[in-house]
């Protein structure tokens, strides 16, 4: 199990989501199926990459912390299948759990992320009892997926 | 064929331009015109000239005359294509007694050609009767005629054939728009209700939210004065619980509208696959899955013995899946739903009803139900109203149709048609 956290409260969340209401719901409702982990919400695909791949200015990720990923497909900028493409074409960074969180359920679209090797594709329903079901199962997924730690932890 | 010719009938032969200029090389030149004449400066332009006059040609017959420079005998026919001249074929270069020395001597003089090579090879030029040239430039008449006859068909079929090839361009292009317009309209059905899908995430979350928050209002409310809870009660029993339904169902009945029309996009993108159907099969396992309501509903069900059709099984699934949850859908409460399902083999096609003693559809309505998003009865029934919509589209690509008979107030009849299986003539 070297190099591999449980999922504990140390883990951070990753929501990518350029609708702000949207991200308040997520957290909500993490919060409300009982998951208490950090959650860092970043408005656009460009600022995700920038804090994954350690650009720019703003926050960057820091070695030995473990992270999942939620992420949004439609973004502006950079949209979430192209952060997707890009953190899959990183020896590193592909080990990242990405669990695609968006309102198409459109089967190419789910088709194409499954491909590109996203971990999970939960649809955004209006419904909210579903939502809030959908949540949970994240949670529950999340408590069971052991998320590798990102940056020198992985390797022996 | 001008090389045979001139070898045949022993005489010269050339084919030039309309203005004389050779478009051949000559077969069978003679020397005097081909080493002499033509090669003096003004016997050449005469030879042209001539060429020209005599190859002017006439529907009636060969020009016979002798030659405008060295006066030897020759005759002419015009080859002309669609009405149009093109070209002279020219014969000759033959002598008789009407062609003399001292002639020949004369013209000679007159081009500064050497006399006595002239007069030598004057003596060479093939002698031939009148009567035997006539014959020869008549032979050419008719032979000239048919290669503009033959020229005239060619030009009629490659113009035949360029159209061809232009309609067929025409039609791929169109075709290619067509696809792109269809892409396009996908696209922004796809991406507008995957847009408007996305306020509607908020209205309905936030909605939800602030119904928690008006519960743990209310719990804190609890110690409050009697007053304070009777004042409030209106608005936290009343007006903001039913705002919020309002909207939530609202955002709701947006969310299936939405769906509805992402799934009508999808319904053109799916993959056919055609084959010979057994619809008694078929129609069975509709039943099948359609069992609970029917039973639910107390309706007594028909059907008939069921002729085969050629189409794709799961798309024809879709549509009798749809026409009998509709027939459950208006059947008349006052009295036991019957629905029929009846078929008959036509010559090209099989033709299958769905009959049921439901409310029926005033006239009025009738061509109504197959538009996007019309319902009959919104406040009393279910769906979306997009199931005859998407039939209807689904029967466009399988090549079939769909019509409807109905009487109010005593059921309706929708009638779907589809090409019949393959042999089903055969048999008939």
């Amino acid at each position: 199990m070297k190099g591999y956290a449980p999922m504990h409260q140390d883990v951070v969340i990753l929501v990518a989501e350029d609708d702000g209401g949207h991200a308040g719901l997520i957290k909500k409702n993490l919060a409300r199926a009982g998951i208490v982990n950090k959650v860092l919400h970043f408005k656009d695909g460009q600022e995700i990459l920038d804090f994954l791949f350690r650009q720019g200015d703003g926050r960057h990720h820091q070695s030995g912390t473990a992270y999942v990923l939620l992420l949004d497909i439609r973004m502006p900028k950079v949209d979430g299948v192209q952060v997707l493409e890009q953190v899959k074409a990183d020896p590193e960074l592909r080990k990242l759990p990405v669990i695609m969180i968006t309102t198409t359920d459109d089967p190419r679209e789910v088709e194409r992320c499954h491909a590109l090797g996203c971990s999970n594709y939960i649809t955004k329903p209006i419904d909210y009892d579903n939502f809030v079901s959908a949540i949970r199962q994240l949670g529950l997924f999340l408590a069971v997926v052991q998320v590798p730690r990102i940056n020198g932890e992985i390797s022996d | 064929l001008q090389n045979e010719f001139a070898q045949a009938t022993g005489v010269a032969s050339i084919i030039t331009h309309p203005d004389g200029r050779p478009i051949t090389a000559p077969s069978n030149f003679c020397r005097l015109c081909r080493d002499i004449i033509r090669q003096t400066d003004r016997g050449r332009i005469n030879c042209y000239e001539s060429d020209a006059v005599i190859g002017r040609g006439s529907s009636r017959g060969p020009a016979i005359q002798p030659c405008m420079s060295g006066g030897l005998w020759d005759a002419g026919a015009g080859i002309s294509v669609d009405g149009r001249h093109v070209a002279n074929w020219l014969i000759g270069q033959v002598r008789d007694e009407t062609q003399t020395e001292d002639k020949i001597r004369a013209y000679a003089r007159q081009i500064d050609a050497d006399e006595s090579a002239v007069v030598e090879a004057f003596y060479e030029v093939p002698a031939m009767s009148r009567e035997q040239f006539e014959n020869v430039a008549q032979a050419l008449f008719t032979l000239a005629n048919q290669l503009s006859s033959i020229a005239y068909q060619n030009v009629q079929q490659a113009r035949f054939i360029t159209d061809l090839k232009r309609a067929e361009a025409e039609r791929i292009r169109l075709n290619t728009d067509l696809a792109a317009k269809n892409a396009e309209l996908e696209q922004v059905v796809y991406v507008a209700s995957h847009d408007l899908r996305s306020p509607l995430v908020n209205i309905d979350g936030y909605s939800r939210e602030l119904g928690y928050a008006l519960e743990d209002l209310r719990e804190a409310l609890a110690g409050a004065p009697a007053e304070t809870n009777a004042a409030l009660a209106p608005l936290l029993d009343q007006d903001i619980p039913e705002a919020l339904r309002f909207i939530r169902a609202s955002a709701s009945k947006m969310d299936t509208l939405l769906t509805g029309l992402l799934r009508l996009s999808r319904s053109g993108r799916a993959t056919l696959t055609m084959e010979t159907l057994d619809m008694n099969g078929l129609i069975a396992n509709v039943i099948n899955s359609t069992e609970f309501q029917i039973k639910e509903a107390g309706v007594k069900l028909e059907v008939a013995d069921l002729p085969p059709c050629h189409t794709d099984a799961v798309q024809v699934n879709q549509i009798f899946s749809n026409l009998v949850s509709n027939a459950l859908k208006y059947l008349d409460p006052g009295r036991p739903g019957v629905i029929r399902i009846t078929g008959r083999a036509e010559e090209e096609r099989s033709v299958y009803c769905v009959e049921d003693n439901g409310i029926g559809i005033v006239p009025a309505h009738l061509d109504k139900i197959f538009e996007i998003f019309h319902r009959l009865d919104p406040a009393h029934s279910e769906g979306e109203g997009l199931g005859l919509t998407i039939i209807k589209r689904i029967l466009g690509r399988l090549e079939g149709s769909i019509w409807v008979e109905s009487n109010p107030g005593s059921g309706s009849r929708f009638y779907v048609a589809l090409p019949a299986g393959r042999g089903q003539r055969d048999i008939e």
